[in-house]
């Protein structure tokens, strides 16, 4: 009998109903007639076999078979009751922090017409959303979900939304800064706040729409009777769902917005190589490094569940590789995790003006508590003069165009095209 | 520009049109998910030495019944079978 703090949460649709395995108390037959089997097959079926004779052969030796045994995962589930958990956790902590954090410096200090911030402010927005499902997974791997039917299809929404979402508004930011540098037109203005506006709402809807599903398909499931578990219910076609599913999240997840990333900077960065801006290198290395970090944080995961496809496929793999593929699985994606803790600090932090308006929050910060004092000129002035700067550099690429070179690139741009 | 976002754009949303489905929550917390029978037994087990049994992921390649022997071997089963439909119907209350 499978304890019931090590509940197995089969997912059968079909045939017959679900929950019936784990009863306590399902009558445990045959425990006290022993039988004697000898190794030919054809004993097996005689069920009055002699019912004396060593305990030990009560059971079928010849079953040794491993491929009858199911690929049973006790040591992957302790190892995730006590990883994941902890892990989340962290991931929780530092998420939270650093999201609002620098939620908090762009809803105070950032002028509002700003628009290379509407991508950052809905990044840290959907960050934060994705964060704060973590705890809910934390607690049902530990124990089970207990948080009822509707947070069920709630948290779950949640998670795909701003799983989604937050990879999306990482390749805006990308198309941002390339229609900023390469295709700017001092006449025909691409970048315009409302077009922003309209594509960030634009990249809610569309994860909004991938998470349709989760809202229709997850419910709770009981099983065995007291424990709860939250999982989409695709009836009798769970194999090609979870398939569709894992290339969904491969190509949209991943191969799209690294192509669009890879393709975005390289042109940002042709433009820059032939124009030799002021601080030309550091742009160059800000831009390498943004696509270099999602590549770190997003491949081993992605490459981790191409080859659980490979292995629901059966194209490879024993159980042995797939016990490993489940630990390689919950660490990879763990660590794809830390990326909404660490890209805001990547995009915003190293903006040079980033830097002014989160040393304005500290300054504030300090001396309220030092005593109220008139610290909101000093803000509101160097906020001021912030705004008279013509560009806006968020991802630090674009701190070279602050100078004097902004009037030359964009000529030369224009000339060129 | 717009000769450029909107075929991106396009692509975007009629990817996720196209592909709307997603799984509830992170892989990591769902091990379960990926405990499947590879095999089936080839022999029928005698229903005496089953004491319980339960179902495999419904998204496991093989939709498969785990037979759980007295000895505590989890074996798996072809739920087609009529030998087996016999002792999952004698475990069902």
């Amino acid at each position: 009998m499978r304890q019931t703090n090590a509940p197995l949460r089969s997912r059968a649709a079909e045939p017959g109903p679900r929950g019936i395995a784990g009863i306590p108390g399902a009558p445990a037959l045959g425990v006290s007639s022993a039988m004697v089997t000898t190794a030919s097959p054809s004993n097996l079926t005689t069920e009055d076999a002699a019912p004396e004779n060593g305990s030990f052969y009560y059971d079928y030796e010849y079953l040794d078979s491993v491929l009858f045994l199911v690929c049973t995962k006790e040591e992957v589930l302790s190892f995730a009751r006590i990883f994941l958990p902890v892990f989340y956790s962290l991931i929780f902590v530092l998420g939270l922090g650093g999201n609002s954090l620098l939620l908090v410096v762009l809803l105070r200090y950032v002028p509002r017409r700003r628009m290379a911030e509407v991508y950052l402010l809905n990044l840290a927005v959907s960050n934060l959303l994705f964060v704060v499902t973590l705890p809910f997974w934390g607690i049902s791997v530990a124990w089970h979900w207990v948080f009822g039917s509707f947070l069920c299809k709630m948290v779950s929404t949640l998670y795909t939304i701003n799983f989604y979402s937050g990879i999306f508004f990482i390749s805006c930011m990308s198309l941002d800064k390339y229609l900023e540098i390469v295709h700017a037109q001092p006449l025909h203005r691409l970048r315009t706040r409302a077009k922003s506006l309209l594509l960030a709402a634009l990249v809610w809807a569309v994860a909004l729409a991938i998470s349709v599903p989760d809202m229709v398909f997850v419910q709770v499931h009981e099983h065995p009777k007291g424990v709860w578990s939250c999982y989409p219910d695709f009836g009798g076609h769970g194999t090609s769902w979870k398939l569709f599913l894992r290339f969904q999240q491969n190509l949209l997840g991943f191969l799209l917005p690294l192509l669009a990333m890879i393709f975005f900077y390289s042109r940002i960065g042709c433009v820059l190589v032939r124009l030799q801006p002021r601080g030309l290198g550091r742009a160059l290395r800000m831009a390498v490094a943004l696509v270099v970090a999602f590549f770190t944080f997003w491949f081993p995961y992605n490459l981790t569940l191409f080859l659980h496809s490979l292995l629901d496929l059966q194209i490879f793999g024993d159980c042995q590789v797939s016990r490993d593929l489940d630990y390689a699985m919950q660490v990879t994606e763990s660590l794809a995790f830390l990326h909404c803790c660490f890209t805001p600090v990547l995009y915003a932090f190293c903006s040079r003006r980033f830097r002014q308006y989160l040393k304005a929050l500290l300054a504030t910060v300090l001396r309220w508590r030092l005593g109220p004092g008139p610290t909101q000129a000093s803000l509101s002035r160097g906020s001021e003069s912030s705004r008279l700067t013509a560009q806006e550099d968020v991802t630090g690429l674009n701190e070279l165009a602050q100078g004097s070179a902004v009037g030359s690139l964009k000529q030369e741009v224009v000339g060129s095209h | 520009m717009a000769s450029l976002q909107t075929p991106l754009l396009a692509v975007l949303i009629l990817l996720s049109v196209m592909l709307q489905a997603t799984d509830a929550g992170p892989y990591g917390a769902n091990v379960e998910d990926s405990i499947c029978c590879r095999d089936f037994v080839r022999y029928p087990l005698p229903p005496r030495v089953v004491k319980d049994f339960y179902w495999t992921s419904d998204s496991c390649r093989r939709a498969g019944v785990v037979l759980q022997t007295v000895k505590d071997r989890e074996i798996c089963a072809n739920p087609k079978l009529p030998w087996v439909k016999k002792i999952l119907q004698k475990l069902s209350p």
